[in-house]
């Protein structure tokens, strides 16, 4: 990882059915999203992942929490709250952390692998928003701290 | 006001191990605030940590380590003069340095801090891994902290431990340490260990 970058990616999406689902239907469809998007995030050996994780949240405290951590183990989806709500539509909250990764990458991949997962399922995806960091990249392992920088936030 | 940092690189479960310990806190009539580091954009740890209804803060964006630091010192201070909290509960992103957070408290101007105590959450299942790729990282991560958590040991192999133990020993061979499956709790040997207080 060392000369690796960190380009931070992040976005909100939007999936849709025709019909609701129970929360247990969205939690195959993230952990499905985030296997798919590991996978393809890391195809390159070069590339590390740091953390892929997402959160969807419903009413009343009820939460879809998912992690991608490595390519060696399952992507999980923790879920709280009764599985038998349904839903026709979920919010994603995204944070793509892979080392090695340009972000525009990063956002063709999520694309490609989210409209792909919601095709199979006769549904849509929206991009609801997009965000990442400009062209300067995190280096937090060998760097002697003197960079200072904002970021800048991109909507599509 | 303490301080208790909890340190670890990316997907170690630090945002587990901090809601446990939130929740622990609440338990015990405390007075708690949050402060959360998120390297991306849109900050997720926040929103569940919000869902314990205590106050959160969240510094996204970027990393309190180099380029948020010119906001951490303030946002402590705040903390000391808006709220009285007993505890601080800091989640640096999971690239963060910790020595350089450390550093930063020097420019603290609060009410003295009670305590800053810091705990790293290593992740057996990769941790080899990520050592053999991010050395600096990892050693400062174990190196600064007063405590290791080594979390997710319901699902790491033996050989997986041992790893652990080989890293530690060879890094901080004085090093403290607690097994833990953050997601099942933390035991209280674990709480009475690490919170600050200790009646």
């Amino acid at each position: 990882m060392e000369g690796l970058g960190l380009e931070p990616y992040a976005a909100v999406i939007k999936w849709s059915l025709a019909q609701k689902q129970p929360l247990k239907f969205w939690q195959e469809l993230i952990a499905e999203f985030l296997e798919q998007l590991g996978q393809a995030c890391a195809a390159d050996e070069k590339r590390v992942l740091g953390h892929i994780k997402c959160l969807a949240r419903f009413p009343a405290g009820r939460h879809l929490r998912g992690s991608k951590i490595s390519l060696s183990y399952p992507a999980e989806v923790e879920m709280k709250g009764q599985e038998t709500t349904k839903y026709a539509d979920i919010k994603l909250t995204l944070n793509v952390l892979v080392y090695g990764l340009p972000h525009d990458e990063a956002h063709r991949t999520v694309e490609k692998v989210g409209f792909a997962l919601a095709a199979k399922r006769q549904g849509k995806m929206e991009l609801l928003s997009v965000s990442y960091p400009d062209d300067r990249q995190h280096d937090h392992h060998d760097h002697e701290h003197d960079h200072d920088h904002d970021h800048t936030q991109e909507e599509y | 006001m303490h301080l208790l940092m909890i340190t670890g690189f990316l997907g170690s479960g630090k945002t587990t191990v901090a809601l446990q310990l939130a929740s622990a806190c609440i338990q015990q009539g405390r007075k708690i605030a949050i402060l959360v580091n998120e390297i991306g954009e849109v900050g997720i740890d926040g929103e569940l940590m919000r869902e314990l209804e205590v106050n959160v803060y969240e510094m996204a964006n970027g990393c309190i380590c180099c380029t948020l630091a010119g906001d951490l010192v303030p946002t402590l201070e705040k903390l000391d003069q808006e709220y009285d909290v007993d505890l601080v509960l800091m989640e640096p992103s999971g690239a963060a340095e910790p020595g350089s957070i450390l550093n930063l408290l020097q420019y603290y101007k609060g009410r003295p801090l009670e305590s800053v105590s810091t705990a790293a959450v290593l992740d057996p299942l990769r941790l080899r891994e990520l050592y053999e790729v991010v050395t600096p990282l990892i050693t400062k991560q174990i190196k600064n902290a007063d405590l290791l958590l080594i979390n997710k040991a319901d699902a790491a192999t033996e050989e997986q431990l041992q790893d652990v133990y080989r890293i530690v020993e060879e890094v901080k061979p004085e090093a403290r340490y607690f097994l833990v499956s953050a997601r099942e709790g933390l035991g209280n040997e674990l709480l009475k260990e690490i919170l600050p207080w200790k009646d």
